[in-house]
């Protein structure tokens, strides 16, 4: 019963409200529903933390136009770079979880991000809802062809004779390959010198082609010119297997050290996303990935697949998490 | 006119202290080199030292450009800060209700509230701008502006 | 010469119907990326890559890379006639070239530009097909001790920037210091100065920076009085004054030169380029004092430079598969997804690309320069719009190009912000070009110390190892004693 001294206008007024509250708030609460997912016409976004253009965007969007011909709805990129990704894994933990916002994670920006109290991530490891995993960088090292460094035990051995001599790039403080060579030193005690060149690789292709450091340390899709012009000796793939694109170059592991590492980019749904969403999701990666054109695309960029499905990739992360958290420490030294 | 000098430079007085006390929370120097805190704290320093040489100057000498009407009257004020704060509500609103509906609101506000420009320019200039650089950007250049998140507006489709 | 012999080759490919199409497609839209505020060739580029994969791949890298160049020119005409720079590299010719168009001279000024930009652009193709070898070995030369060197005698010529005072404009140059020390830093990777944002974790982007510093302070200020006309009612003719030419000669070779041997150097931008041309230009002239009000030379200069640093930037692409910068890095992209991998192998198995595509750089430059010297007169008339209703048009302009850097409309607050502090300072008299060098070459400053002294262990004698190091930064000691020599010399301090 409305207090008399309200006039008729405000009554008026305030039972529109509710009427709008109501409405709104049936609008804003509809469940996220299985049955008929994707809706046609209800466009898919895929969040890419990396400035349109790079590596990581160009091999979304290309998944992207093959996921878009499996689920038969439009599939949209939006690139919200910045932080390391933490901006675009912000946004993504925070959508609603119905399927319609999927975005890349990526390792190890995804996994340091929420690990460094540094970074005051507002998302854990619980936040994210591992979809697929869709391409792994295997590291390497690489020397200039000229170099004295024949092969991968030479370069340890110098740099366990010879503490924080050899010099040896990284992509950035907490790259992978800051992460890698740290295992690596642990592994063997050897000692680099790390130079972190923060603003890509062409700095640090620049830098060891000018024989201003000793040693190469990237990624596999680094130096796909390099290597075919003959300028630069690849000493070792950091990969259970080797690689396609660089036949004759050996595994460490087959050289004697067990050092895997990697930069990988997979893709996840933020938590609470149902069972059957994540299950259509994935089989339509899975099948995007697996067509030709697909396949020859990612070979051209120069990019590894592998396809991992929620459980597998799952494992994967808790794995890649764990190495992480020790390491990670070591990174503030 | 001093005063407003005088003020600026306490101004850029605070912003070295600030700068100063942040960078002394941060690492001076590492092993290997100028940490984190080094170049801001001398940088703070040196501002610091130059604001106060440059509030000297200005308070002591009489040598002050004289009745250079630094800044406008009352209405530009109003105009300067009208254009400031609709593009605060912009940039903040902009995610909550779309762009399509906060860039018509905003180029009416400016087309006619400040601009004094007739209902129908600004009426066709707002929809240009609002729907027709939404649809040039998202469909062309690939910058998709904000679609609103609250659920009334997005079924309307902005 | 084999390389004149493989150029007419090349020439035969490019001047195909189907890739002379392209060339100017790519040119048109390069122009009118540049021309819009925010987005910049690392977009453009991007999002026009999917539309290659039907084209062959000569077609596609030949619309790619004049899209790139295209950016430059484009980049120009909103510097010149709205102060709102249209992209990074442009930001400088701002300073000059919107003066010149409030006094009526904003054809020439364009014209000027882009008669520079073709002259830079074209040299620095020729410099790629005959000298390609010996500049990419001088480009190796540049590693974090060089780099270093290089950027401390980019901020020493701040001292060459002060015009009436030298304590503002260093006032000036350290504020710009402190902003590019926003963010990550190089040494620990932990953010410094964010107050807990994340966005503010690469730094406080340069673009919305310039944005407001120079178009939002324009608005503001001629807000001050109700919006009257701003411009000169009579534009005076938009072909330069045989003075204007005779002027812009210097500034154009100079320009060149310092544009294409920056770009060679991965890591330097083309805004870098074009800043060290303009105090270059600043430093040779015999009237610096009159830089500020509207000088031909600090337009022809820096628009010369930030083009010939696009087209240089292409040669460490071919004769050593490294982009020299993010926009390049991008059309490698391009030349991968088309099956091709760039590098000096690339002339041997396909050289009617390789050569092609060089060849299109000519060809694209002579497209750019007759799309753009026409369109002067049109674009000026933009300038016949009423302000009340152009402003409205130009901050929308704005805020769509903030939020596209990101896609964040925590960049839009950053412009805002920044339109009130550019606007504040230029009330107050303080020079803006000294913030817009120090927040270019800071970060590159700091990172490039951090990697020198992480090769050489902490040990600063690594700067003395490298000859070239020690040249630049020999020069740049001179530099900043020199000014301190007058001064002690007039007997008056160092506070004029």
């Amino acid at each position: 019963m409305l207090p008399c001294r309200f006039s008729y206008f405000g009554r008026m007024v305030t039972i529109l409200a509710v009427v709008v509250c109501v409405l709104a708030g049936l609008f804003l609460s509809s469940p996220a529903r299985a049955a008929g997912f994707p809706q046609k016409g209800k466009a898919v976004q895929m969040l890419v933390g990396f400035a349109a253009g790079g590596s990581t965007d160009v091999g979304a969007r290309i998944l992207a136009s093959g996921l878009e011909k499996e689920l038969g709805t439009a599939v949209v990129v939006v690139n919200k770079p910045g932080a390391s990704s933490q901006i675009a894994y912000t946004a993504l933990t925070q959508a609603r979880p119905d399927g319609y916002t999927i975005g890349n994670t990526n390792f190890p920006s995804a996994v340091v991000s929420y690990l460094d109290p540094v970074r005051k991530a507002t998302y854990t490891r619980k936040n994210f809802e591992p979809l697929a995993l869709h391409v792994v960088d295997p590291g390497l090292f690489a020397v200039k062809t000229g170099s004295p460094f024949k092969t991968l035990r030479e370069v340890v051995d110098a740099a366990k004779a010879n503490p924080k001599k050899v010099t040896i790039s990284t992509t950035g403080i907490q790259s992978d390959e800051h992460f890698a060579i740290l295992q690596l030193q642990k592994m063997t005690g050897a000692q680099f010198a790390m130079v972190h060149f923060s603003q890509g690789s062409a700095p640090a292709l620049t830098a060891i082609l000018g024989g201003k450091i000793d040693v190469f340390c990237g990624n596999v899709g680094d130096l796909l010119a390099q290597f075919k012009s003959g300028e630069v000796r690849i000493l070792g793939i950091m990969d259970n297997e080797e690689t396609p694109f660089y036949p004759s170059v050996k595994t460490f592991e087959a050289q004697g050290y067990r050092l895997y590492g990697s930069s990988s980019r997979g893709f996840s749904a933020p938590a609470g996303t149902p069972k059957e969403i994540v299950n259509i999701l994935s089989g339509a990666i899975k099948k995007a990935v697996a067509t030709d054109e697909h396949k020859k695309r990612m070979k051209e960029m120069g990019l590894t697949l592998r396809y991992l499905d929620p459980t597998q990739y799952t494992k994967y992360w808790d794995e890649y998490e764990a190495t992480l958290k020790e390491l990670l420490p070591l990174t503030k030294e | 006119m001093q005063r407003i000098y005088q003020a600026a430079a306490l101004g850029f007085i605070g912003l070295s202290a600030f700068v100063v006390w942040e960078s002394w929370n941060l690492e001076y120097y590492t092993t290997l080199g100028p940490g984190p805190g080094f170049f801001p704290l001398w940088l703070g320093v040196a501002m610091g030292g130059l604001s106060l040489v440059w509030l000297v100057r200005i308070s002591g000498r009489s040598g002050m450009p004289k009745d250079v009407a630094l800044f406008p009257q009352r209405a530009g004020i109003v105009r300067i800060l009208s254009i400031l704060a609709a593009l605060v509500v912009m940039a903040g609103l902009m995610n909550l209700l779309g762009f399509q509906l906060m860039m018509f609101l905003f180029l009416v506000f400016l087309l006619m509230g400040l601009g004094r420009q007739a209902f129908w320019v600004t009426l066709v200039v707002a929809l240009l701008g609002s729907v027709g650089l939404f649809h040039l950007f998202g469909g062309y250049l690939d910058v998709p502006l904000p679609v609103a998140t609250v659920k009334l507006l997005a079924n309307l489709g902005l | 010469m084999d390389a004149i012999q493989n150029l007419f080759m090349g020439f035969t490919v490019a001047l195909t119907p189907q890739n002379l199409l392209f060339a100017f497609l790519g040119s048109v839209l390069g122009t009118l990326i540049g021309v819009l505020p925010g987005i910049g060739p690392v977009a453009g580029v991007a999002m026009l890559i999917p539309l290659t994969f039907q084209m062959t791949p000569t077609g596609a890298i030949i619309m790619l890379t004049a899209l790139f160049y295209g950016t430059q020119y484009g980049g120009t005409i909103t510097s010149v006639l709205l102060n709102v720079p249209g992209e990074a590299a442009s930001a400088i010719t701002c300073i000059e070239g919107y003066e010149m168009a409030k006094q009526g001279r904003g054809g020439a000024a364009l014209a000027i530009a882009a008669i520079g930009s073709f002259i830079g652009g074209t040299i620095a193709t020729i410099a790629l097909v005959l000298a390609a070898g010996p500049l990419t070995r001088w480009a190796l030369e540049f590693g974090p001790v060089e780099f270093f060197a290089l950027i401390m005698l980019g901020l020493s010529l701040l001292m060459g920037l002060a015009g009436k005072s030298m304590l503002k404009a260093l006032m000036m140059g350290i504020f710009g210091m402190l902003l590019a020390m926003v963010g990550m830093d190089p040494v620990r990777g932990l953010p410094r100065f964010t107050f807990g944002r994340m966005e503010l974790m690469d730094g406080i982007g340069f673009v919305p920076v310039i944005m407001g510093l120079f178009g939002l302070a324009e608005v503001l200020e001629n807000a001050e009085k109700q919006f009257a006309q701003v411009f000169a009612a009579k534009m005076s003719s938009i072909i330069p004054s045989r003075k204007e030419i005779r002027d812009s000669v210097g500034p154009i070779l100079r320009g060149t030169v310092i544009g294409t041997l920056l770009g060679l150097v991965p890591g330097m931008t083309g805004s870098a380029s074009s800043f060290l041309s303009y105090i270059a230009e600043r430093k040779v002239s015999k009237y610096p004092e009159r830089f500020g009000t509207g000088v031909i030379e600090g337009v022809a200069g820096p628009e010369t430079a930030n083009n010939a640093h696009a087209n240089g930037a292409l040669i460490p692409l071919f004769t050593l598969g490294i982009p020299a910068s993010p926009t390049v890095a991008v059309i490698m992209g391009a030349f991968m997804m088309h099956g091709l991998i760039p590098g000096p192998f690339l002339f041997k198995e396909h050289p009617d690309v390789a050569w092609g595509v060089i060849a299109s750089f000519y060809v694209g430059n002579v497209i750019l320069l007759i799309l753009n010297l026409p369109l002067v007169g049109i674009w000026v008339k933009i300038l016949k719009i009423p302000y009340g209703l152009l402003f409205g048009v130009i901050l929308a302009f704005m805020v769509v190009g903030a939020y596209s850097v990101s896609n964040s409309a925590f960049d839009v607050l950053v412009m805002t912000l920044f339109g009130l502090i550019g606007y504040l300072l230029r009330k107050l008299d303080f020079p803006l070009a000294p913030i817009v060098l120090t927040l270019i070459l800071g970060p590159m400053m700091e990172r490039s110390l951090r990697q020198s002294l992480d090769m050489s262990q902490g040990s600063l004698g690594i700067f003395l190892q490298s000859p070239i190091a020690l040249v630049l930064l020999a020069l740049a000691a001179l530099i900043l004693i020199a000014p301190a020599f007058k001064l002690f010399r007039r007997g008056k301090g160092i506070l004029n």
